[in-house]
């Protein structure tokens, strides 16, 4: 079977380009909307703050993508307690949410896609 | 049913004794705890053994703080924010259970290389849920088709028997723990001023022996959820690139896409935990997301050196 370096260099580029809009996206959202929902939730004491810090940006980035996700999730829930994140996001910020949430999609696929291109032939990146 | 009660920050002994309901907590708790002083403030991630309703010893609690160590505890202290005592301890006997503890030396990225092994001893539970998506996915097909009203209500019972089916290997798993804890932990529940927080959340049950055992080894090697796996990941990585040098390889690409890997690693578990936390439950979660940390740190490795080939030559 033939080998597509183009596409080769389409799955490298885009799996590591991926990575690293979602690594840009949380930062901008850690330095941003992170900060801002700490003062905010200083003065709501029933809310507790999820630990460690990483974590709390990609729960934040992901409340602010998916709608209601702090109302309906059991997880979030309880930390949370329904808070309207994305009301509160500024439109640059639910742009890089969104922009993480559909780097790590578009990531999944690739990642989905790479392994039986692999396994048929068609690129040669090592993977099994 | 005794139990054990991990401090936060500026707790003392007896703010935890007069904010409890329970009357006679107080003296039970200072016989209980006697290293203890009762007015200095507690160290957070400190452990106090809380007395059962009959008034018997904690002596499965007192095992457990025998077995393990104060990393081991902070470790707990940690866990437990993320997640209720309940589900810690819920956590300590499916993983048990699944064998986690055998393979936790090859942890890697966000504990993602013992937690993707587990996954094929979890494949009853995990086909069941393949069987479920398949169902669902033919459902969708149908209705996007538009098909008949008959053949659309069959599929709907095939998802809906799947869904069952998926629930009961799950219980399955975690029937052994709900057996031996019932929820009974209402008595210990606290009011703070200002800030209520329900003690139950940081309260671990603990009733038999062998629970306790299982806790401490998870309490242990639990710290795959924290900082210490990464610590463990960038040790097997380094070793990897050193493996690289001594054999005259490439190192110097091989540090590039490792070090990349573990950057990547760090983030699409998170990414995938977080993702997968609400719908999955926190079980199934931190396995499916360390299937995927494993499966993806593999491609951004090998992606990695490509780049590095067609950048450098």
């Amino acid at each position: 079977m033939k080998t597509y370096e183009a596409l080769e260099t389409l799955i490298s580029f885009g799996s590591v380009g991926c990575i690293l809009i979602i690594y840009v996206a949380l930062i901008f959202i850690s330095v941003t909307l992170d900060r801002r929902l700490k003062r905010k939730f200083e003065s709501h004491p029933e809310i507790i703050i999820q630990e460690t810090w990483f974590f709390r940006v990609v729960s934040i980035s992901l409340n602010v993508a998916i709608k209601n996700r702090s109302k309906n999730d059991r997880v979030m829930i309880h930390h949370y307690k329904g808070f309207d994140f994305r009301s509160f996001a500024t439109l640059p910020e639910k742009i890089f949410c969104f922009l993480s949430l559909y780097a790590f999609i578009v990531f999944i696929i690739i990642l989905l896609s790479a392994y039986p291109l692999e396994y048929l032939g068609f690129i040669n990146l090592g993977l099994l | 049913m005794s139990g054990l009660y991990i401090c936060q920050n500026g707790d003392t002994l007896e703010s935890v004794c007069n904010s409890s309901n329970n009357q006679n907590l107080t003296s039970d708790l200072k016989s209980l705890n006697p290293h203890l002083s009762p007015s200095s403030n507690l160290r957070s991630g400190q452990a106090i053994i809380l007395p059962g309703k009959t008034n018997e010893v904690g002596s499965a609690s007192q095992r457990f703080l025998l077995q393990s160590s104060p990393s081991s505890i902070q470790n707990l202290s940690k866990i437990t924010e993320t997640m209720t005592g309940h589900q810690a301890l819920a956590l300590a006997e499916v993983s048990e259970r699944l064998g986690l503890r055998d393979i936790a030396p090859d942890l890697n990225t966000f504990g993602g290389g013992g937690l993707g092994a587990a996954t094929a001893r979890a494949s009853s539970f995990l086909m069941a849920l393949k069987k479920y998506d398949d169902a669902l996915a033919e459902y969708h097909g149908f209705k996007n088709h538009r098909a008949a009203p008959n053949t659309l209500s069959m599929a709907k019972l095939k998802v809906a028997n799947a869904f069952k089916e998926m629930q009961i290997k799950f219980n399955n798993e975690t029937l052994n723990f709900f057996n031996k804890y019932p929820a009974k932990m209402e008595s210990y529940t606290i009011a703070r001023p200002g800030r209520p927080v329900i003690m139950a959340n940081r309260t671990i049950p603990i009733t038999t022996s062998s629970g306790a055992t299982s806790l401490a080894k998870f309490a242990r090697y639990g710290k795959g959820l924290g900082y210490g796996m990464v610590a463990l990941d960038g040790y097997f990585r380094y070793q990897a690139v050193d493996q690289m040098r001594l054999n005259g390889g490439n190192w110097q690409r091989e540090a590039w896409a490792q070090g990349v890997g573990m950057l990547a690693g760090l983030g699409i578990g998170a990414y995938s935990f977080a993702f997968l936390l609400g719908p999955f439950g926190i079980v199934l979660g931190i396995i499916l997301a360390g299937a995927v940390a494993v499966i993806s740190d593999k491609l951004i490795v090998s992606s990695t050196r490509h780049i590095y080939d067609q950048i450098a030559y």
